[in-house]
């Protein structure tokens, strides 16, 4: 490969046509990144984390940049989201306090705004999405943002691929499930911690893509999210404040060369591979082994894998509730069967949550979500993130991922009840308090006791 | 449970292959395989200062040695952690207590002390919640390594949570090799953070520990007065009281967990009915159990007891379980019941009313230790027979069909399609399994019939997913 390369490199020397193309390419890096670098902005928020069941401010940096005069910004969902406070460093090293407009962890997107009045007074100029299904292997691109908080830093390199598949099953570090509705464009131009939510640009100066993760223990390997996906979410989350989607609690594989086995000639349709129990697609009748052939009027053929989340997304383009009709090919049944799903909406991932400081563990309300993610029993109750060691619940054994039912008996129905009970037992003073856990089948009791040091430790040893 | 399905496939998919014997192990290779094995140990440490009892919070770092979950600290542990404003009274030491472990992919274990050694400064824990038949990642100790001057060594610590445990690389070199103590390695590049993390050569093999400061933890003078970095402590030094310390505590598992055949079972899981907790609910003194849950199809079910009744009294005697520690001679009494005999219990209900309930109790289940086992040489597979405590632990019901895959070998037919260790195969191509003798005949159909793609339906809690074998009839044939 080396020696194929310094052979084209020799030839084009000889040529004399390398001074050449390294000169219009010189040039056109330097005029993109003036007008560019206006856009580019440092993000310093400060973000709440629950760690072993105690709430904590947490500050770090990562990147954005202004995609209208309004002041809107876009960056990551794991840089701005769930955000306390705030402030960005502008192109001209300006500071200036910016809000949290909204956020979508599905795809690792947020958008925040600084005043337009702003804007207008420094004159920065909004930079606009460009296409990314146009892009091809080889573009040079360049990534912009603060990699180590080193901020205006711009990386040079080509577009490695355009349509890197991710599994599906990623997480963020707060938790929520990510990454199901797009490919990856993947990069060497460098990213490093701080790229997040920095633009990935063009010769031209368009947005190629948002830059949101890196691989660990390699080089020059990075992923962007595609601009046509951020173009739609961003638009969403400006509009409205949030990406509504559909729901069909079905999981797909691709069907590569298995037609055989599943009874066809040739490829088509995708396969069913898991339906969530109690989910739309259960209650339409799917079951794991059919082949999905249409979906609405679309006829479908998965048979890689970097075409599942276009389908994921298709999926989630329905409009909630409607009715779509299905054509699904099933084991020992020689007619094709006819379907109806009514997806439901995919709301929140993921509760708000809530530390219960005096009884030593924190807690997160349950959204419907969570209810099939975590395969939970029902929706009641909330769900316990993390206990303090060495605080009355750890001293109880209270363990972290079990769902609170009841506390005395009394069940719990959400987040703002459990807030409420514990606020009024604590401000009357109470120091034992019974809580009935459950971890799927398994029923627990914990005594909450919060008594002075000489009942908590059971008296003398 | 969905992640852990993916997680497996991931593994499968990006686990680099393993190095050949002898050969230099790369340090990405060495970083995330070393990885999988390293904790963060959180614990808490209680004493007596100024008449009050205090209590603090303290970090260390461990490796997980064992499958089972024996995992290697330092016997630092027991000394007052700098900060910590207490003074010790009388000259005992702190109570330890609250161990808790982290992993850089996010597992999180409790973990109880096993012993110390105060000449080696080595302690070792157990993981107590381990999932059954659930084997930790873990590393495994090489005796024949010869040091020398300017060997390099490695280890890995952990970041704090805020930094996402990331597993951080330490390079290490010997700088000289000591005869005292305890014919340890002064070590250039270890950081003094790193007391009781393992040391690798560049070979991937764990030759020793990070063990002590030069300077005594206990007091006394600095053996290297120049150099503040901590010693290593070569395997074959620690290596006796290690394998006799893991022995002691394999025995006392053991003895907890006897064999399944011909002992009594009732089928039920429990808490102990602590004193508080008695006194709180309105239960009579004297301990009891707090039923957390009933196994289906079990005697504890057909007697009609349900989760949360608090049984007091067996056949006319006070069921003394007051703490966790005392439950092991519940089940231990138990299980010494002939199965087919009835026990009688007193269930008492808060407030003070109770009842009598009797089971019939039946023979304990096979469990995934005991299970019977099937391998298909052809494909290099091994599955096991469905039991009680899988079903439980992936919250199937009793009558749900499959067998376990037990083992199975990467680059085989079985593990090149992706299959992997827990995973329950319900369907082989257009055959049913329900169990070992379906299983056997479906393998014996397909490889009657050798096709080209082999269709496993598989499952693992409420997920599902297929798998396709591409086997090479032909590879067996040649000679």
């Amino acid at each position: 490969m080396r020696s194929t390369t310094l052979a084209v490199l020799a030839a084009a020397l000889l040529l004399g046509a390398a001074p050449a193309l390294a000169g219009d390419l010189q040039s056109a890096v330097v005029d993109v990144q003036e007008q560019a670098l206006s856009a580019l902005v440092n993000i310093q928020p400060v973000t709440e984390s629950y760690t072993r069941g105690e709430r904590r401010k947490q500050a770090s940096v990562g990147s954005g940049f202004l995609v209208d005069d309004q002041g809107h910004i876009v960056t990551n969902y794991h840089v701005a989201g769930r955000a306390k406070q705030l402030m960005v460093t502008l192109s001209n090293k300006e500071r200036v306090e910016a809000e949290l407009v909204g956020e979508d962890p599905l795809t690792d997107l947020a958008v925040i705004k600084i005043p337009a009045e702003i804007v207008a007074e420094y004159g920065l100029e909004p930079m606009a999405f460009g296409s990314s299904g146009d892009l091809r292997v080889g573009e040079f691109v360049m990534a912009l943002g603060s990699p180590l908080a080193l901020a205006r830093t711009m990386t040079f390199g080509i577009v490695s691929n355009t349509e890197r598949y991710l599994p599906e099953g990623m997480t963020l570090p707060s938790g929520e499930r990510t990454g199901d509705f797009n490919t990856w464009i993947q990069t060497d131009a460098a990213i490093n911690p701080g790229n997040s939510g920095g633009p990935l640009i063009n010769l031209q100066g368009e947005v190629v893509g948002v830059n949101a993760r890196g691989a660990v223990f390699a080089d020059n390997i990075g992923f962007a999210i595609p601009a046509d996906t951020a173009r739609r979410v961003v638009r969403d989350l400006i509009d409205v404040g949030e990406v509504r989607r559909s729901y069909a609690g079905v999981h797909f594989q691709p069907l590569k060369d298995w037609e055989a086995l599943f009874g066809m000639e040739r490829a088509r349709g995708v396969l069913v591979a898991s339906v969530e129990q109690g989910g739309p697609g259960q209650v339409a009748g799917l079951e794991a082994g059919d082949i999905l052939l249409s979906y609405g009027d679309e006829e479908l053929t998965v048979r890689f894998e970097e075409e599942l989340p276009p389908l994921y997304q298709r999926i989630a383009d329905t409009a909630i509730g409607a009715e779509v009709p299905m054509t699904v090919l099933r084991r020992g049944q020689d007619d094709e069967v006819e379907l109806v799903l009514v997806t439901t909406e995919t709301g929140k991932l993921s509760g708000d949550r809530f530390e219960a400081e005096a009884w030593g563990f924190a807690v997160k309300g349950i959204t419907d979500q969570m209810v099939f993610d975590l395969e939970l029993v029902e929706k009641g109750g909330v769900l316990v993130e993390g206990v303090r060691t060495g605080g009355p619940a750890h001293r109880g054994r209270l363990r972290r991922g079990l769902v609170l039912e009841a506390i005395e008996d009394q069940p719990v129905t959400d987040l703002e009840d459990f807030q409420a009970r514990y606020e009024e037992l604590v401000a009357a003073g109470t120091k034992d308090v019974l809580l009935r856990l459950r971890r799927y089948e398994t029923l627990t009791l914990v005594l909450i006791q919060t008594g002075d040091d000489e009942g908590r430790n059971g008296g003398a040893r | 449970m969905k992640r852990l399905l993916l997680l497996a496939l991931t593994l499968t998919l990006l686990a680099p292959a393993s190095a050949l014997a002898g050969r230099r192990q790369s340090v990405s290779t060495f970083h995330a395989e070393g990885s999988a094995t390293i904790a963060t140990v959180e614990f808490t440490q209680e004493f007596v200062a100024g008449g009050q009892r205090q209590q603090t919070r303290a970090l260390t770092d461990g490796v997980v040695i064992t499958g089972d979950g024996l995992v290697l600290i330092s016997g630092r542990v027991r000394f007052p952690q700098r900060g910590s404003t207490g003074r010790l009274s009388g000259g005992s030491l702190p109570e330890l207590g609250g161990f808790r472990l982290w992993f850089a992919d996010g597992r999180e274990h409790e973990a109880e002390v096993i012993g110390f050694d105060d000449d080696l400064n080595l302690g070792l824990l157990r993981i107590t919640d381990l999932e059954p038949g659930q084997e930790a990642p873990h590393v495994d100790f090489f005796g024949g390594f010869a040091a020398k001057v300017g060997s390099p060594l490695r280890s890995l610590t952990l970041y704090t949570e805020e930094y996402g445990r990331e597993p951080v690389y330490q390079p290490m070199m010997i700088n000289a090799l000591l005869d005292t103590p305890q014919e340890s390695w002064s070590m250039s590049g270890a950081s003094s953070n790193l007391l009781g993390a393992p040391l690798w050569d560049e070979r991937g093999r764990v030759v020793g520990v990070v063990a002590a400061l030069p300077m005594s933890p206990w007091g006394g003078r600095s053996v290297v007065p120049d150099l503040s970095g901590p010693l290593g402590l070569p395997y074959p030094r620690f290596a006796p009281w290690l394998e006799a310390t893991i022995e002691e505590a394999r025995r006392e598992v053991a003895a907890v967990e006897e064999p399944a055949e011909e002992q009594a079972w009732m089928g039920v899981m429990f808490q102990p009915l602590e004193k508080a907790m008695a006194e709180h609910l309105g239960i009579s003194p004297g301990g009891g159990i707090i039923i957390t849950r009933v196994v289906p199809t079990s005697p504890a079910e057909a007697a009609g007891v349900q989760a949360l009744d608090i049984l007091v009294e067996l056949d006319g005697e006070r069921i003394d379980v007051l703490q966790v520690a005392d439950s092991t001679r519940f089940s231990r009494k138990i299980r010494s019941y002939e199965p087919g005999t009835e026990a009688r219990f007193v269930r008492e209900r808060p407030g003070g009313e109770r009842d009598e309930v009797t089971l019939v109790l039946a023979p304990t289940p096979l469990s995934e230790l005991h299970a019977e086992r099937r391998q298909d040489e052809a494909f290099e597979l091994t599955v096991r027979q469905l039991t009680m405590d899988t079903l439980l632990s992936q919250r199937l019901q009793p009558d749900t069909p499959g067998v376990v895959v037990d083992g199975v070998t990467r680059a085989g037919w079985a593990g090149l399609s992706g299959l992997n260790v827990g995973l329950i195969i319900q369907r082989i191509n257009e055959h049913d399994v329900t169990d070992l003798d379906s299983f056997a005949a479906a393998m014996a159909a397909v490889a009657a019939a050798k096709p080209d793609q082999v269709l496993f339906f598989v499952r693992h809690g409420r997920t599902t997913r297929f798998f396709v074998a591409e086997p090479d009839w032909e590879e067996g044939e040649s000679p």
